[in-house]
């Protein structure tokens, strides 16, 4: 018995679920909630693939294991965003640090040499 | 709980030795955790799913707190499951077996939610009880 892309499969999948388990860790309800449907959406798909070979005794097609595999790399490549927990974009806009305009008239913050924000 | 059709897919794929690739997990799980291994991970999956909503609701904390809700939700569908399923069955004809999935997924997306669910469902009552009396 082959089992390799089963078992290929259940570990994009993991990936996938670890990466949505991490995020979710770190959000919370400053986080917009589409932001959060669409993780919870990932987690889901990434659960429901995990069950699918034990329950529905699932066969990856290759082309299925590309898309997962293509998935876990953007999950895994993003997560340095996370880092700081959620991205300033995720979060409501209520909730954001303001950023100084130069037009305030307030000293501004040095972000990189000769760069303000 | 009835009979899930993923067994019957389990135990056929290890009566015929079908060389596919999926039944070879199923028939493991279902050999080393017997008939109800596919059902029970549904449920788990489901619920795993399911708690990831009140996980991204909550204040950050720690993988090792996020995790503690994760199995608290996972456990509580794991208990609540089967007997909601039921209920359901009996009530409006849903195959039970076909509400674990959509069953476990909303008790682990209840989260921490039960304390909410539990003061609606006693006001309801007062209000069923306080018309009833004021009916007498």
């Amino acid at each position: 018995m082959n089992n390799t892309p089963v078992m290929i499969h259940e570990a994009l999948c993991a990936v996938l679920f670890w990466s949505v388990f991490c995020r979710s860790v770190k959000a919370d309800k400053r986080v917009r909630l589409s932001v959060r449907f669409a993780f919870m959406c990932l987690g889901l798909a990434a659960c429901l693939g995990m069950a699918a070979p034990v329950v529905w005794a699932y066969q990856p097609h290759p082309v299925a294991l590309a898309m997962l595999a293509a998935f876990a790399i953007v999950q895994v490549v993003t997560a340095a965003l996370w880092v700081d927990g959620p991205p300033a974009p995720f979060i409501k806009f209520r909730f954001r640090n303001r950023r100084r305009r130069a037009s305030d008239g307030l000293p501004m913050v040095q972000t990189r040499e000769g760069e303000t924000c | 709980m009835p009979e899930p059709t993923t067994t019957s897919a389990a135990a056929a794929a290890i009566t015929s030795g079908s060389s596919h690739t999926g039944p070879g997990l199923a028939a493991l799980f279902v050999a080393f955790l017997g008939p109800l291994a596919g059902p029970y991970a549904l449920i788990v999956f489901a619920a795993l799913a399911g708690s990831l909503w009140p996980l991204s609701g909550a204040d950050a904390m720690t993988r090792t707190a996020g995790a503690w809700l994760m199995l608290r939700c996972t456990l509580t569908a794991v208990v609540l499951t089967a007997a909601v399923s039921n209920y359901i069955q009996t009530r409006y004809e849903v195959q039970a077996g076909e509400a674990f999935a959509p069953v476990a997924f909303l008790i682990g997306a209840l989260g921490n939610g039960w304390r909410p669910l539990f003061a609606a469902v006693t006001a309801a009552f007062s209000r069923i009880i306080g018309g009833g009396k004021a009916n007498e």
